[in-house]
């Protein structure tokens, strides 16, 4: 026979803590998403893809006019953005699976295609 | 052993334990992510009442009220508070066999549990993203804040149990 003991115990702190510090150090044990070789690009009503692996500037077409892609050492950027705000140029560089640039006046998506590991990180 | 004072008190236990649960689905909640786990506190008094399977009969029996009144059998809200039911168990019962944690222990580690099933059951089935993950933080604090409250409010209740607090196991 044993007892529930109702008033908590030192074991109780010790699980406490292990609990808090594994709570804190959880966003580090997330794997990044793996790099990409390309990036695909939906612009103009078409999608078509980008290498990544040679650097290079392609326009990208859209209502308000032509923007740039950069590809720049293994990451893509917008670049000369026609559209009021810039929010897209501010969202690159981007090389991992899953990580995505928008421009949303000028209708512009661009993605790292593949596996991705986390939905949506805030810059 | 079945006694008509035990079977009485597992059946006042899961019907409190399905009433909490069911209140919190009706209550407002600002932060849809974080639930109180009110039910376990039910659980808890019944680990100190009825002892081991006292608790997990309590906690089936809620998962399974819930899901018939609350849920439809199959759907994902019911497959997600059962990996959470089973998985809060799988942890607080081995707690509770070594004698070495008090409700308060053995309340936080089913909450961790709960949200850590519940999350790797949603990655698996149905997001296939361990985007989800990115939750933990918020979760595993609220879990742990609600661990603490439950097991207070469980021991309260224990000491008004006839036969008093710390019943045998």
């Amino acid at each position: 026979m044993m007892e529930v003991k109702t008033r908590p115990r030192i074991t109780d702190g010790a699980l406490l803590v292990l609990l808090a510090v594994f709570t804190a150090v959880s966003p580090r044990l997330l794997p990044a998403g793996a790099v990409g070789d390309r990036v695909l690009v939906q612009a103009g009503g078409k999608e078509w893809g980008v290498p990544l692996l040679e650097d290079g500037r392609r326009e990208v077409p859209g209502p308000l006019g032509p923007a740039v892609l950069v590809v720049e050492s293994g990451s893509a950027r917008l670049q000369n953005a026609p559209c009021p705000l810039k929010i897209c140029e501010r969202m690159g560089p981007i090389r991992r699976a899953g990580e995505v640039i928008v421009c949303l006046p000028n209708r512009i998506v661009v993605k790292v295609p593949g596996r991705e590991v986390v939905d949506a990180v805030t810059r | 052993m079945r006694s008509p004072a035990r079977l009485t008190t597992m059946a006042m236990l899961v019907a409190g334990a399905f009433a909490l649960a069911s209140l919190e689905r009706v209550l407002p909640n600002p932060f849809p992510m974080i639930r109180l786990g009110l039910g376990n506190i039910m659980t808890l008094v019944a680990f100190g009442t009825l002892g081991v399977s006292g608790g997990v009969w309590v906690t089936a029996g809620r998962v399974g009220l819930v899901a018939l009144l609350w849920g439809g059998l199959f759907s994902p809200a019911t497959v997600l508070s059962a990996a959470g039911g089973a998985a809060s168990l799988l942890v607080m019962v081995p707690l509770l066999l070594t004698g070495r944690f008090s409700f308060y222990g053995i309340s936080m580690g089913g909450a961790y549990a709960h949200i850590l099933g519940q999350l790797a059951v949603a990655t698996l089935l149905y997001v296939r993203s361990a985007g989800l993950m990115a939750l933990l933080p918020f979760m595993g604090a609220a879990a742990i804040a609600t661990g603490i409250l439950n097991a207070w409010v469980a021991g309260k209740l224990l000491a008004r149990y006839p036969g008093g607090s710390g019943s045998r196991v």
